[in-house]
C-alpha cells in the first residue's frame, strides 16, 4: 500500500487483516451443523505514519469499530498481521504484552458505559498512572490536575463519579484516561458521535489540539464524513467489511474515485438548503454481512454496476497515494478529479 | 382594489393546519416541577414541512409530545396553552376523542423503529390496526394497508405484509412505522429524530421519502432533529429551540443564511463543513443548559459571547427581525447580516 | 481537603442519606437493634438461659416473666434474646462462605468462560437438580447433627446461587467499555475482576444475600426442629417452637414469641434488601 507521505517506517502497519465472528451458537445453528460465520472485516490493508491522523469512515455494519478493536487487541485477526513499529504485539504474552499495552490506547464512542460507574474521575485518572510507574507515587495528585488542565475539565471534577458529569464532560474523561499512560497512537472509535452539537465542537477542537501539540498519531473512526473530514490528513472509507478507497483528506472529498464514497457524500445532509436532491444517494440496503456479495461487494447497490463487478474488483491507483477498490474507479470522477489537480485548474484570473 | 376578495380567500386557505399557542408542560422531579416547554406559540401551515431543532434538553420531542399527548402523565403536565388542529382544541378534548384524532387526523413517527413496532405482531397486521380500530373494514384495511406500503417504498408488499418487524432491516422498519402513521390518511405527521438511529445512506433514502410524500399527499409534517442539515434539506420554515423555547424562528433559507440568534449562529458555526478542512470551530462554550436550573433573564446569556448586563432582567420574547422571520435576543437588530454565510469559517 | 470540599463532601452525605428509600433507613435500624439485642442481650441479662426452674412451668406473661416461661420454667424473653445471637450467626455463617465461593467461581466462571465456565455451571445445575432443603437435610444426616454440619451442608449446595447470579453479572458487565478500557490500559486479570467488575457486580449478590439471609434462618430453624441444628436445651428459635409445640393449646406463648422474633428478622431483612434494590437501580439509571 502506497501511502504516500513517509519514506520511514510506518507507525501501524495492518496487513491483510480479516476477522469473522460466530453467528449465535444457539440450539438451532447446532442442529444446522453449519457454523454460519459473519465476515466483519475482510482483507484489509494500511498503513499508519508517525504523527498523521488517519480517519476510518463507514456506516453501521462496515467493520471499522471491529478493525479498531484489532488494532487495541481486545480481538484477535483470524487472518493477516497488525505491526506496531514492526512488531506483531499479539506474539507478546503475559507481563510483556500488558507492558505493550500503553502505546495504543483508545476512546471509546458511548462515554456513559466507558467509565466505571463506582470509581471516581480522580481514581480512574490516576490507576493507570500507578499501575504503570508513569509518575512517582507522590506525583499521581500532581498528574492528574495536569491531565484534567489539559483536557479542559475543572480540576474539582476528580472527587466526582461518572455519574455526576455530562455527557461531554465523561468524554473529556476518557480522552484523559487514554492519554494518561502516554500512548503513542490513540485510535478514537465514533468519539464524538453522542455529542450535542455544541459539544461535539468543543471535543473535536480538543482534540484537534491534542494532536498538533502532543504529535500523537491517531486512527479517528466516525460514520460522519464531514467529521473525519475535518480531523484528518488521511481517510479510508469502509463498507461491508472491506476499505474500499484510501485518499488524502482533501483530494477524497473532491475527487473521490469509488461509487460509495460518492454516495456516502451526496447522503449527507448539506446545511446549505440552496443545493436540494429530490432522489436519494444510494438505493437500496445493506446486504447480510454473512453472505456478501461475491466480486465487489457495493455492487447490488451501486449506480455504476455491471456483469464484471461480480468478479473481485482491483485496486486503482488513481494518483499517489489514492486508490479506490473498483472496476470503473478511472471513470467515476474524472471531471471532478480533473478539477481538484491544480495543474489542470486555469488560474483564478484567466478566467473571463 | 377589485382583488381584495381573492386575496382575503387565499388568506383564509392559507389558515395554518396546526395552531399551538402559549404551550407551556412541566415536568415532575425530586426537587420540584422543572418548565420543559415554556409558553411555546407556532404554526404549520398546510403541505409544509416545519423544522423544531435543539440540542438535548432543549424541549423539542416534549413540544411534540405535548401536541399529541403522548406524555407520561405520571411525571409530566401541561400546565397552559392551546393546541388547534383545524377547529379543536385538542388540550380539551377527553383521553377517548384523542385517541380518535391519534391515527386519523395526526400521526406520528418515533425515533426507534425497533421499540416503536410491537415484535410479535406481522406488519400487515401493524399498519392495519389503526384502520380497523377506526371502523375501516377487514378487506378494505388490507388493501389500504398494501397500498401505503408501496406508497412509502417497501418492496415486495405483499410478502412484507406477514413478515415480523425483526426480519426487516432499520430502514424498512422506519418505512413501516411511516406507513403505521400514514395509513389513516392523516392532515399532518409528527416525526421525532426519525433518521437518528439511521445509517446516513437510509436516513437519506427516508428524508427524500418524506419529502415526497408531502408532495404527494399534501400534508403537514413537524420534523423533531438535532440535526441542522436534515432541517436544511427538508424543512420550508424552521424553529430553533433552547431551553424549553423557541429562540428563533423563520424560512430555513432565511435562518441558514442570516441567523439572527447568536445560538443558530453558535450552531451552524460549530460544523465541520465538507471541502473545509481543518479550522476551529467556534465553540459555544458550556453546555446545553440543565432546565432545573436556568439562569435568570435569557437561558442562554451564560453561553453567549454577546451578553450584556440587561440580558439578566428578563426572559427575550420572539420578536420581528425580518419578513416571517423572529427572534428572541434583546440585541438581535445589532448583529450584521451575515453577506457571506459565516464568512469566519474560511481558513 | 479544602473546607469547601469538605463542606461538598457533606452536603453530598446528607443528600445521599435525605435520598435513601424508607424501606432501607427502617431495614437498616431494625437490623441494627437486632445486633445490639444479640451483642448485649447476654451480657445485660447474665442469667443462664438453660437453668432449669420446673416450679415455674409454663406460667403465662406477668411482669416477672414479660412474654412467659416454657415447660422448664425458662424464661422465653430470655431465651429468644440468648437466641437471637444463634440465629444471627446460624443467617451469617450460611451465607457468607456461600457467597464467597459463589461470587469467586461465577466471577472467574463469566470472565474467562470455556472449559471452566462449562464445568462450573453443569456442576452447579447439578446441585440445582436437587430441592434444597432435600439436599442440605440429606448432607447433615450423612455428617451428623449440629450446627457446623449446618453450616457445610448450606455452603455445598447454597454457592450454586451466588454463582449462577454473578456470573450472568458479569457476562454483561464485562462487555461494558470501561472494562474494554481497562484491557487496553493494560491491567492485569485480577485487577479487572476485583476493582472493575465486582463493584459493579457485587450490589444484586448482596440484595440476594439479604433474602437469602432470612431463608437461612428458617432452615436453621427447622433443621433444630427436627433436631439436626442446634441441640436442645440451646436457646435457639427453631428449637424453642420445636419444644413448645406439645403445648401450644395450653402454652402459646412458648411458640408464638419465638415464631414472632423470626418474623421479624425475616422483615427487617427484606427491607434492607428491598432498600438496597432501590438504591441500585437509581444508581443504574443514570
Amino acid at each position: 500500500m502506497t501511502s504516500g507521505l513517509s519514506t520511514t517506517q510506518p507507525i501501524l502497519a495492518v496487513e491483510h487483516v480479516s476477522k469473522t465472528f460466530p453467528v449465535s451458537q444457539g440450539f438451532l445453528s447446532t442442529l444446522q451443523l453449519r457454523r454460519e460465520r459473519l465476515h466483519a472485516v475482510t482483507d484489509v490493508s494500511f498503513e499508519l505514519a508517525q504523527g498523521e491522523t488517519f480517519g476510518l469512515v463507514g456506516e453501521s455494519g462496515c467493520g471499522k469499530s471491529t478493525l479498531a478493536r484489532l488494532i487495541v487487541q481486545l480481538h484477535r485477526p483470524d487472518s493477516g498481521r497488525i505491526l506496531f513499529r514492526g512488531v506483531d504485539r499479539s506474539g507478546l504474552s503475559g507481563a510483556a504484552r500488558r507492558k505493550a499495552r500503553p502505546q495504543i490506547q483508545m476512546v471509546f464512542q458511548d462515554p456513559y458505559s466507558s467509565l466505571n460507574p463506582r470509581m471516581s474521575i480522580g481514581s480512574a485518572l490516576a490507576e493507570p498512572l500507578r499501575v504503570h510507574h508513569i509518575v512517582a507515587g507522590a506525583e499521581v495528585g500532581a498528574e492528574v490536575t495536569r491531565l484534567l488542565d489539559r483536557v479542559g475539565l475543572p480540576r474539582g471534577v476528580a472527587d466526582r463519579f461518572p455519574r455526576e458529569l455530562s455527557g461531554g464532560q465523561r468524554q473529556r474523561v476518557g480522552i484523559a484516561r487514554a492519554l494518561s499512560v502516554r500512548p503513542e497512537l490513540v485510535v478514537a472509535d465514533e468519539a464524538v458521535s453522542g455529542l450535542d452539537v455544541s459539544i461535539r465542537a468543543q471535543v473535536l477542537d480538543l482534540l484537534a489540539d491534542l494532536h498538533d501539540e502532543l504529535g500523537l498519531t491517531v486512527l479517528f473512526i466516525s460514520h460522519d464524513l464531514s467529521v473525519v473530514e475535518f480531523l484528518s490528513d488521511r481517510v479510508g472509507v469502509m463498507y461491508l467489511g472491506r476499505l474500499v478507497e484510501l485518499a488524502p483528506a482533501r483530494e477524497l472529498f473532491a475527487a473521490p474515485g469509488h461509487p460509495y464514497t460518492v454516495g456516502l457524500m451526496a447522503a449527507i445532509p448539506s446545511i446549505d438548503p440552496a443545493v436540494r436532491t429530490a432522489t436519494a444517494a444510494v438505493r437500496g440496503e445493506l446486504p447480510s454481512p454473512i453472505h456478501p456479495p461475491s466480486g465487489c461487494v457495493f455492487r447490488t447497490r451501486c449506480p455504476l454496476a455491471q456483469a464484471i463487478c461480480a468478479t473481485p474488483p482491483p485496486q486503482v491507483q488513481l494518483r499517489p497515494g489514492h486508490w479506490a477498490a473498483c472496476h470503473f474507479a478511472t471513470d467515476v470522477n474524472a471531471t471532478a478529479r480533473a478539477r481538484a489537480d491544480p495543474a489542470a485548474t486555469p488560474p483564478a484570473d484567466a478566467l473571463p | 382594489m377589485t382583488d381584495i376578495a381573492p386575496v382575503a380567500q387565499a388568506r383564509a386557505s392559507a389558515a395554518p393546519v396546526l395552531t399551538v399557542a402559549g404551550l407551556t408542560t412541566l415536568y415532575k422531579t425530586r426537587r420540584g416541577e422543572v418548565t420543559a416547554v415554556d409558553n411555546l406559540d407556532l404554526a404549520v401551515q398546510g403541505s409544509e414541512i416545519f423544522g423544531l431543532v435543539g440540542e438535548s434538553g432543549s424541549g423539542k420531542s416534549t413540544a411534540i409530545r405535548s401536541i399529541i399527548r403522548l406524555l407520561p402523565k405520571s411525571s409530566a403536565r401541561i400546565a397552559a396553552g392551546s393546541v388547534r388542529l383545524g377547529e379543536i382544541d385538542l388540550l380539551a378534548l377527553s383521553e377517548a376523542e384523542m385517541r380518535r384524532v391519534r391515527g386519523a387526523r395526526m400521526g406520528m413517527v418515533f425515533q426507534d423503529p425497533m421499540t416503536s413496532l410491537n415484535p410479535v405482531m406481522t406488519v400487515g397486521e401493524q399498519i392495519g390496526e389503526s384502520l380497523r380500530y377506526h371502523g375501516v373494514g377487514r378487506t378494505e384495511a388490507r388493501s389500504r394497508t398494501l397500498e401505503t406500503m408501496s406508497l412509502v417504498g417497501i418492496p415486495e408488499v405483499s410478502r412484507r405484509y406477514g413478515a415480523h418487524p425483526h426480519e426487516l432491516s432499520g430502514g424498512l422498519r422506519q418505512r413501516v412505522a411511516i406507513a403505521m402513521a400514514l395509513v389513516g390518511s392523516p392532515e399532518i405527521l409528527l416525526a421525532d429524530e426519525p433518521t437518528t438511529a439511521l445509517d446516513v445512506t437510509i436516513q437519506d433514502q427516508i428524508l427524500k421519502l418524506l419529502v415526497s410524500l408531502r408532495d404527494e399527499l399534501g400534508m403537514s409534517v413537524i420534523l423533531v432533529t438535532h440535526d441542522l442539515g436534515v432541517v436544511a434539506q427538508t424543512c420550508q420554515r424552521v424553529a430553533v429551540m433552547y431551553a424549553g423555547s423557541i429562540v428563533e424562528v423563520g424560512p430555513v433559507k432565511t435562518v441558514f443564511a442570516n441567523p439572527a440568534h447568536p445560538y443558530t449562529r453558535g450552531l451552524l458555526a460549530s460544523l465541520p463543513r465538507m471541502g473545509e478542512g481543518r479550522r476551529r470551530l467556534r465553540v459555544i462554550a458550556g453546555s446545553p443548559p440543565d432546565i432545573g436550573a436556568l439562569p435568570s433573564g435569557c437561558p442562554f446569556r451564560d453561553r453567549c459571547p454577546m451578553a450584556i448586563a440587561a440580558c439578566a432582567e428578563v426572559r427575550p420574547l420572539l420578536e420581528a427581525h425580518g419578513p416571517d422571520h423572529r427572534v428572541a435576543c434583546i440585541r438581535h437588530a445589532e448583529l450584521v447580516p451575515l453577506a457571506e454565510p459565516l464568512p469566519e469559517a474560511l481558513p | 481537603m479544602t473546607g469547601a470540599s469538605v463542606a461538598r463532601a457533606r452536603s453530598s452525605l446528607w443528600l445521599t442519606f435525605r435520598d435513601l428509600p424508607s424501606s432501607l433507613t427502617v431495614g437498616l435500624i431494625l437490623v441494627g437493634l437486632i445486633v445490639l439485642v444479640a451483642l448485649v442481650g447476654p451480657i445485660l441479662l447474665s442469667t443462664d438461659p438453660t437453668a432449669l426452674h420446673l416450679e415455674d412451668a409454663l406460667l403465662p406473661p406477668s411482669t416477672a416473666h414479660f412474654l412467659g416461661t416454657d415447660n422448664f420454667g425458662r424464661d422465653v424473653l430470655v431465651r429468644i434474646i440468648y437466641g437471637a445471637s444463634t440465629d444471627l450467626q446460624i443467617g451469617l455463617f450460611c451465607v457468607v462462605p456461600p457467597m464467597i465461593i459463589g461470587a469467586t467461581l461465577g466471577g472467574l466462571a463469566g470472565f474467562y468462560g470455556g472449559w471452566l465456565d462449562i464445568i462450573l455451571m453443569r456442576l452447579a445445575d447439578v446441585v440445582v437438580a436437587f430441592p434444597f432443603f432435600v439436599l442440605v437435610i440429606a448432607i447433615v444426616a450423612v455428617l451428623g447433627p449440629g450446627l457446623t454440619n449446618m453450616y457445610i451442608a448450606v455452603a455445598i449446595v447454597g454457592w450454586t446461587a451466588y454463582a449462577r447470579l454473578i456470573r450472568g453479572e458479569v457476562l454483561v458487565a464485562k462487555q461494558a467499555d470501561y472494562v474494554n478500557a481497562a484491557r487496553v490500559l493494560g491491567y492485569r486479570d485480577g485487577r479487572i475482576l476485583l476493582r472493575h467488575l465486582l463493584p459493579n457486580v457485587a450490589g444484586q449478590a448482596l440484595v440476594f444475600a439479604t433474602s437469602d439471609f432470612v431463608l437461612d434462618i428458617l432452615l436453621g430453624s427447622s433443621l433444630g426442629f427436627l433436631g439436626l441444628g442446634a441441640r436442645a436445651p440451646a436457646p435457639e428459635w427453631g428449637v424453642m417452637i420445636a419444644d413448645g409445640r406439645n403445648f401450644i393449646t395450653q402454652a402459646a406463648w412458648t411458640t408464638a414469641f419465638p415464631g414472632l422474633a423470626i418474623v421479624i428478622v425475616a422483615l427487617a431483612f427484606s427491607l434492607l434488601g428491598d432498600g438496597l434494590a432501590d438504591v441500585l437501580r437509581v444508581e443504574d439509571r443514570r
